[in-house]
């Protein structure tokens, strides 16, 4: 059995430690993931943003969505969730108005994942 | 038994935790798509015998997952297909089992999501290696 491992509300501490019994493997893989994919769904998302490209805006959303849900990030998941629809509906200028909200939560979750993968690692 | 497998899903997270059950559950995962309109190329030249397909991606190329999932049992009628979904409604699960999906999987996963598939697989392919 692992060991238990300090989370923030940031990321539910249920889903982790699920998918922590899978094995470390898999969770290093993930957060490490996230650390790669995350930044990179966001630039796509503002690029998108800026050219009007609905679609890609909703795509982007929609990715990061998943992310969320991938380590129960609840507050991050709800406000791409909030984005995806609001491109769905083509009102780009929430989704504008959403973008600020959606980089701080997904910096705070970027900063509780590396606290587990540091823990991880040690 | 080593089943080949096409994993779908437009998440590298949610195709991550896939590969781990289904390669635990014994079997190949021989390819990963992010959209449907990939998946089908890649369906035609990997021939899997099991594929996942998450039903809520985005529309690519004019190709959503209804349509590759009817253009790939269209080929091949034996294939086996596990719908993976964040919308738990019946309605939306009937109307993929109508279409031949052998199973239904609810996003987010937790630690019990792929335990019924895995047993339901070992049945079917054990069967069919017999």
């Amino acid at each position: 059995m692992p060991g238990a491992i300090s989370m923030t509300d940031v990321i539910n501490a249920q889903t982790v430690g699920d998918l922590r019994d899978e094995g470390d493997e898999l969770l290093i893989d993930l957060i490490d993931l996230f650390f790669g994919e995350t930044p990179a769904r966001l630039r796509v998302l503002t690029t998108a943003l800026a050219a009007g490209d609905r679609e890609q805006v909703e795509r982007s959303a929609h990715t990061l969505k998943s992310t969320a849900a991938t380590f129960g990030a609840e507050t991050m998941r709800a406000v791409a969730a909030e984005a995806e629809m609001a491109a769905r509906a083509g009102r780009l200028e929430s989704v504008a108005q959403l973008l600020p909200t959606l980089h701080r939560e997904a910096e705070q979750v970027r900063e509780a994942l590396a606290g587990v993968r540091a823990e991880l690692a040690s | 038994m080593a089943v080949r497998t096409l994993i779908i899903d437009d998440s590298p997270f949610a195709r991550r935790v896939i590969r781990h059950h289904l390669t635990k559950a014994g079997c190949k995962v021989v390819g990963e798509a992010e959209s449907a309109a990939q998946a089908l190329r890649m369906f035609h030249e990997l021939k899997p015998e099991l594929i996942t397909l998450d039903i809520m991606m985005p529309e690519v190329e004019g190709v959503d997952s209804l349509r590759a999932l009817r253009e790939m049992r269209a080929v091949l009628p034996e294939l086996t297909a596990i719908v993976v979904s964040a919308v738990p409604f019946d309605k939306i699960r009937d109307s993929y089992l109508k279409e031949g999906a052998f199973a239904y999987i609810v996003k987010p996963f937790t630690q019990y999501s792929f335990e019924p598939v895995r047993q339901k697989l070992l049945r079917v392919f054990r069967q069919s290696a017999a």
